[in-house]
């Protein structure tokens, strides 16, 4: 009954999507207002499907509905209800149609809040959402049924969801995160197609073409750094990132992502980089189907891989007519979108956006050759490979320290032509802030190269950033306005919003070179009341225990802590064993300050009572998370409509300014 | 020699008969208390037993190493080392009871005076060129290591051809304007 | 039409495509041995009852050997086919077993209910399973009269597998070892 229900839903969702798509291009084709109104019902009809098949699974889920094989599969009677919930999206079937959920939401979204002003672009808009609906809704009713019934006889209790999924409430939002980041990549997708259909590129695209993109981007943004925090609350290696393939598979689009953001400045300043910026989403989408095929198809070993399934080559059809789709449309129509011309050089802020473009793409493709080599080596040499963590720390650093610098000089370079005396100023004016943050550097003890460098680019990065976001406010007071200097700043939201961003990058940057750097750990084998010691703590195993809780057995130690002969606190570093898994799954304890983190993870208990303990003191760690926070703050700041904007939403307002020929800072 | 086709007939009959054996296996490992075993303490073999790696890895090529020189090659060496049962993640990494393994492998070689390029040969010899994290940089897998310099350079190619084309463009398109308004104010 | 963004979208795109469909030839599980061919790391070991056995000194006989735990299922699987091994063979194929990350106390439980098919081999501090490159129980080679590793099982050995080898192990002419 469930399943039929459920089923059901899944199979109205794939109608209103199959019919949705072509009707929409033939109205977008023939600029029918009627064609465009239904469209979108369409779309709303399929975004209804989703959430009515998502509702069923989780009534199925909660009930405990065994008859339904993914409930089977990942659901158990001793489970607590919140890992009940979550466990939508802990196995392959029931992650896809968490996916089809999102889609219907974006979907949804852009058919409701797109209306206005974008009349041009919609229909085909909507049509290209709902044709990746489709086939979305195409694989829920197919290979990754996730409503099959149970063939019989079916069973009173089930295994529950994998364990490393169970052990921190982290998953319960690293997942959705990272879809609504991916999924949400699709809008400024359809949108580009759209544009290409259209064969024009104006104002009222690019626009909420960057409001699309920029949400989903912070999503990934959010999803990529809960991923890394979960990896270090839970994995238990005192790492966040470990260069796994499905986590680079997460890292490529968003990489493009960021480069169509800053591509789309350019536009939006000069009128020129419009073919790019839209090459540069098309990337961008195609790698969230790539990093999708990557994670469900068990084409490379990862920590993340669901386990192998038919899914995989239906995926690999789909990234295929993708690829093959984006290909032909942008050889077709890319001369219909002609740049204005513009007077570029090296140093200048276009040049700065364009050596940025040029550094993302480039790590975006280093990191995508490094991913999928190893199926390269064994399909050519026979022989198994690893690219792994050493390889794309000394690819990747350099070119990070590259837009780390670039982030300080981009902003500081006056736009255009303008005279190189100008621009050798600008740039001469924060390299005290440079000295600085070597300075600091040094002071710290810092002395290998990379974090030298690392932190003297921070601090002319920080400097610059500081000046240009306050920049209104100066200027403000300069004129003696009424506005207090909230008020200047708020006068464009996004401007105050990019500077913000740049603000947690630095931060985390640092964080992250400092605390890969500086790490040190300590291991031992102790029994009741013995000490290790590291890096001025001292931490005294106290005695372990054994709890018993519905779903899992834990073994918890008590480990003292203190530091300068004052106490620290208690911590417990466990290992948890689930039923039915016999590795155990350890959950580290960490002890976080702003400056470092204590990290301590138990590695065995022995019959005799004694443990074994490894114990990380890492600096700065909590700043990566932090940074974070601040990028996604900026993020939101940046959604904030500016006042030209708000002037415009205004009826009868004019135009938004069109592309300045000459350029002049804002 | 002994014909041995009905093998596996009679061993499916046993496999059969042995099914039971799963649970009754689970319910000792149960019993008997933690099943979280401990390996072995770092360095501590007895005399005679295990592998010889000298004769696996030829003489030392280096000095014996102790102290705090020993911990930072062997932490060199295992950041290197991919952990063979986890993914993507190296030995020193690792809390897996074969990585710690490996560790201790590697901290007895180097103390007993291998290099750190012995080391590492000796895991690859024996796991396959899949426990490096780093491919070595010869034959196909110089894809790896010559592709980020490749990208950067054609890009930065492109980057260039571009800033050149725009000047030109640009002062073209001032030229024709300056035009434009001469002939607009002439008329 | 643009040529040229067409050349080069399928420039990219191609080879990514059919690297990717080339991964669904491969089980991303499974590693070839590097030792297939090479000489078998030698050991000393003692075995749960402290008698040394020394690889050494079986040479001339071939010798199968399984590295497990009692906490890995495929271990319990392949039991009795090497139980049957062992017994078929007795005398003309060795049969040992290297215990891989596992308590003694609990190997010898696991024996005494289920029976043994060869001594249980001491592995201290996990080095004989560092030479032989062993990722995870079990994991079986098969080591011909020269002491050469002519085949290596991972995960459950079966029958038809280990039918092979033994018979490829025993045809090899017992002359010939030097």
């Amino acid at each position: 009954m469930t399943s039929a229900l459920g089923q059901g839903f899944v199979l109205l969702g794939l109608i209103a999507a199959s019919f949705g798509a072509p009707f929409g291009y033939i109205a977008g084709a023939r600029r029918s207002a009627a064609g465009l109104r239904w469209t979108r019902r369409l779309a709303l009809v399929f975004a209804a499907a989703m959430a009515g098949a998502c509702g069923v699974m989780w009534y199925a889920l909660l009930s405990h509905d065994f008859s339904v094989s993914y409930v089977a599969q990942v659901g158990s009677l001793a489970t607590p209800l919140h890992i009940t919930i979550f466990s939508l999206w802990s196995s392959l079937e029931g992650s896809i149609l968490f996916w089809g959920l999102i889609l219907g939401l974006y979907i949804s979204a852009a058919a409701i809040f797109q209306r206005r002003g974008h009349d041009d672009y919609l229909a085909y808009t909507l049509a290209t959402l709902l044709g990746i609906g489709a086939f979305f809704t195409f694989l829920i009713a197919s290979v990754a049924d996730p409503f099959a019934p149970t063939p019989p006889p079916v069973p009173v209790d089930g295994p529950g969801p994998n364990p490393l999924l169970q052990n921190h409430l982290l998953m319960a939002i690293h997942p959705p995160m990272l879809y609504l980041g991916y999924v949400g990549m699709s809008v400024p997708f359809a949108m580009a197609v759209a544009a290409l259909l259209r064969g024009q590129l104006g104002a009222t695209w690019l626009r909420p073409m960057r409001r699309w993109l920029l949400v989903p981007t912070s999503f990934l943004t959010a999803g990529i750094m809960l991923g890394g925090w979960w990896s270090y609350e839970v994995l238990g290696w005192g790492g966040y990132w470990a260069w796994d393939p499905v986590e680079n598979a997460s890292f490529l689009p968003w990489l493009t992502g960021i480069a169509a953001l800053h591509s789309g400045v350019v536009q939006q300043r000069r009128g020129t980089l419009k073919a790019w910026t839209v090459i540069l989403i098309m990337i961008t989408f195609l790698l969230t189907i790539l990093g999708t095929f990557l994670t469900r198809s068990g084409v490379v070993n990862s920590v993340h891989s669901f386990t192998q399934s038919p899914i995989g080559p239906v995926f690999l059809g789909f990234l295929a007519l993708c690829a093959a789709a984006v290909v032909v449309l942008l050889s077709l129509r890319i001369d219909t979108l002609v740049s204005e011309p513009s007077n570029e050089r090296l140093i200048s802020r276009e040049g700065a956006f364009l050596l940025n473009n040029l550094l993302f793409v480039s790590l975006m493709f280093t990191v995508l050759v490094g991913t999928i080599y190893p199926i390269v080596a064994e399909s050519l040499r026979g022989v198994k490979v690893s690219v792994g963590e050493p390889y794309f720390n000394r690819m990747a650093v350099p070119l990070f320290a590259g837009l780390l610098l670039l982030m300080g000089v981009g902003p500081a370079l006056p736009w255009g032509g303008s005279d190189p005396k100008l621009a050798r100023r600008a740039l001469l004016r924060p390299l005290p802030a440079a000295g600085v943050g070597l300075a600091l550097a040094l002071l710290f003890g810092a002395r290998s190269a990379p974090v030298l460098i690392v932190s003297a680019f921070a601090g002319f990065a920080l400097w610059v950033t500081a000046d240009q976001g306050l920049r209104p406010v100066r200027a403000r007071r300069r004129r003696e306005g009424g506005k207090g200097p909230l008020a200047a700043l708020l006068v464009a939201p996004d401007r105050l919003g990019a500077y913000v961003v740049h603000l947690g990058v630095v931060v985390t940057f640092v964080a992250i070179a400092v605390s890969s750097t500086f790490q040190r750990e300590a291991e031992a084998t102790l029994r009741a009341g013995e000490t290790l010691r590291l890096g001025g703590y001292e931490m005294t195993f106290r005695g372990a225990e054994l709890v018993q809780e519905p779903h899992l057995e834990r073994h918890q130690a008590e480990v003292e802590v203190s530091s300068n002969g004052r106490s620290r606190g208690v911590l417990y570093p466990s290992l948890n064993i689930y039923p039915n898994q016999r590795e155990p799954i350890g959950t580290p304890a960490v002890r976080t300050t702003a400056g470092h983190d204590l990290y301590l993870t138990l590695m065995n208990v022995s019959g005799d009572g004694s443990i074994g303990l490894r114990a990380i003191r890492t600096p700065l760690v909590a700043w990566i998370w932090i940074g974070v926070v601040i990028m996604v703050v900026g993020t939101a700041l940046c959604l904030i409509p500016t006042a030209a904007e708000r002037r415009a939403a205004a009826p009868d307002a004019v135009p938004e300014l069109a592309p300045s020929p000459a350029g002049g800072g804002r | 020699m002994r014909r041995a086709t009905d093998i596996p007939a009679a061993a499916f009959l046993l496999f059969l008969a042995a099914l039971p054996l799963p649970t009754a296996a689970r319910a000792q490992s149960q019993d008997a208390g933690p099943d979280v075993d401990l390996p072995a303490a770092e360095g501590e073999y007895r005399p005679g037993l295990g592998v010889e790696a000298s004769r696996e890895l030829g003489d030392p090529q280096g000095e014996p190493l102790s102290g705090e020189e020993l911990d930072r090659a062997v932490s060199l060496v295992a950041a290197d080392i991919r952990c063979p049962k986890c993914q993507a993640l190296s030995i020193a990494d690792s809390g897996a009871s074969s990585a710690q393994a490996m560790r201790a492998e590697a901290r007895s070689l180097l103390a007993s005076g291998y290099t750190r390029d012995q080391v590492v040969r000796y895991f690859e010899q024996r796991y396959g060129e899949f426990v490096l994290l780093e491919p070595r940089a010869r034959g196909l897998n110089l894809i790896v290591w010559t592709a980020p310099a490749a990208i950067v350079l054609v890009g930065g190619l492109l980057v260039a051809r571009r800033l050149r084309q725009r000047r030109r463009g640009g002062e073209e398109a001032l030229a024709a304007y300056l035009e434009q308004v001469e002939q607009e104010t002439a008329t | 039409m643009n040529r040229r963004v067409l050349l080069i979208g399928l420039g990219i795109c191609l080879p990514v495509l059919l690297v990717l469909g080339f991964g669904f030839r491969h089980d991303p599980q499974v590693v070839e041995s590097p030792l297939i061919g090479q000489p078998a790391p030698s050991f000393r070991l003692a075995d749960l009852d402290g008698n040394v056995v020394d690889l050494e000194e079986l040479r001339g006989t071939p010798v199968v050997i399984n590295f497990w735990a009692t906490y890995c299922v495929p271990c319990w699987v392949e039991h009795p086919l090497l139980m049957e091994g062992a017994r078929r063979w007795q005398g003309e194929i060795h049969f040992l077993g290297v215990i891989f990350q596992d308590e003694p106390s609990l190997i010898a439980q696991f024996n005494a209910e289920n029976g043994t098919w060869g001594p249980s081999l001491i592995d201290e501090g996990g080095r004989v399973a560092i030479a032989y490159g062993v990722y995870g129980p079990p994991e079986t080679f098969f080591i011909d009269r020269d002491g050469t590793i002519v085949d290596k099982a991972i995960g459950a050995v079966s029958p038809e597998q280990l039918l092979d080898v033994a018979t490829r192990l025993l045809s090899q002419p017992a002359e010939a070892t030097g």
